[in-house]
């Protein structure tokens, strides 16, 4: 057993003030465009009592859209003039199922999880948080130059890869995404 | 539908530990939230399509931000805002009526400690990385970090009974 396990359970009861609402929204404003570059859905298990009472309307509209159609069909049988009933029918548009529950999970706009799982040929389940690494490449040195304000300063430049690996253990599935960076660091000259 | 950009749930996640960082890493509050921001944005610019950042990333951002700026600081300014230095970094946590003695002796602790041991426990225990990660974000080897995350739990264990038996220093000035 670990000899500082109450005390490291102390510590982390101790809570660190959160940034106020005006730093929030100065994030807000420096994000510009970048902020709404990945968007989430509020789900089902977050607000379950909004969820059933919007597909209350879904469903009356079904039901009595269902029965009208089945008053009509009956009609329609005892009505011996009219040509062909049956093609008119064949004709109606078919009805794409919806999945509005499994929708609101998705985070694509419009593509159910279930056709995204298709489309992808990925799971969309069970994928382990995603592992980061940076590796250093090389460091350049190039040489003195100038700032606005006229003060010499060395630029060197550092290369650097970022690499993220998302890891599927069911399906054993690896993704890597790498992307190169580089830092210019501005090292200041003593004047004499 | 309602939707939310992601960044906000990341941020009430995670912006008060990566300012309780920065505030260590900086000479004063609103350097620390210069920092966070600017950390934060840069980070979020190139990973944020991917709708999940590694909280790691940001923190070694700060770090390095904090290094570049405190260079480019002259010395003038620097003592401008000496003052700031002496802001415990208990201020920086949340203070209510229902935190009690213990709690205010162990923050009292915490502020006793080296800024180096200091910066190991906060990353560790309220930013919760691990210690490859802190070591990456301090560039320290890892030995390094866990023997000073060792003392410093070493050292709190010892002060928070002293701090408890003895009062505060503020009453004792009084």
């Amino acid at each position: 057993m670990n000899e500082f396990e109450d005390l490291e359970k102390d510590l982390r009861n101790l809570s660190p003030k959160t940034p106020t609402v005006h730093f929030s929204s100065r994030i807000e404003e420096a994000l510009g465009d970048s902020g709404g570059m990945a968007f989430r859905r509020v789900s089902e298990e977050q607000a379950p009592k909004s969820q059933s009472s919007k597909l209350l309307p879904f469903a009356l509209t079904l039901g009595a859209g269902l029965g009208i159609a089945a008053v009509w069909v009956m009609l329609s049988s005892f009505n011996l003039d009219s040509p062909a009933p049956a093609e008119e029918f064949a004709e109606q548009p078919t009805l794409k199922p919806i999945y509005p529950s499994d929708e609101d999970q998705s985070p694509v706009h419009g593509v159910t999880l279930r056709e995204l799982e298709i489309l992808s040929g990925m799971p969309v389940d069970g994928w382990m948080d995603p592992q980061t690494s940076e590796r250093f490449l090389q460091r350049v040195d190039e040489g003195v130059v100038e700032r606005p304000d006229g003060v010499p300063v060395r630029r060197v430049r550092y290369d650097f890869m970022d690499d993220t690996l998302w890891l599927h253990p069911e399906s054993d599935l690896r993704i890597r995404s790498s992307t190169p960076r580089q830092e210019f660091h501005f090292i200041e000259l003593e004047l004499y | 539908m309602k939707s939310e950009p992601i960044w906000k749930a990341w941020f009430a996640k995670h912006g008060a530990k990566l300012l309780l960082f920065a505030r260590q890493q900086a000479r004063n509050p609103y350097d620390a939230e210069d920092l966070v921001q600017e950390a934060f944005v840069r980070i979020w610019r190139l990973y944020g399509h991917t709708g999940e950042v590694a909280p790691g990333l940001v923190y070694r951002a700060i770090r390095r931000l904090a290094i570049d700026w405190a260079r480019s600081l002259d010395r003038r300014a620097l003592r401008e805002q000496k003052t700031y230095l002496d802001a415990p970094l208990s201020s920086a946590f949340q203070r209510s009526l229902e935190t009690d003695e213990r709690q205010q002796a162990l923050l009292r602790a915490v502020d006793r400690l080296p800024d180096e041991q200091k910066e190991v426990l906060t990353l560790k225990i309220w930013g919760e990385l691990t210690f490859d990660e802190i070591s990456r974000t301090l560039d320290l080897s890892m030995n390094t970090v866990a023997s000073r995350y060792r003392y410093a739990l070493s050292k709190l264990k010892e002060w928070v009974p002293e701090e408890l038996e003895s009062p505060p220093k503020e009453r004792q000035t009084k």
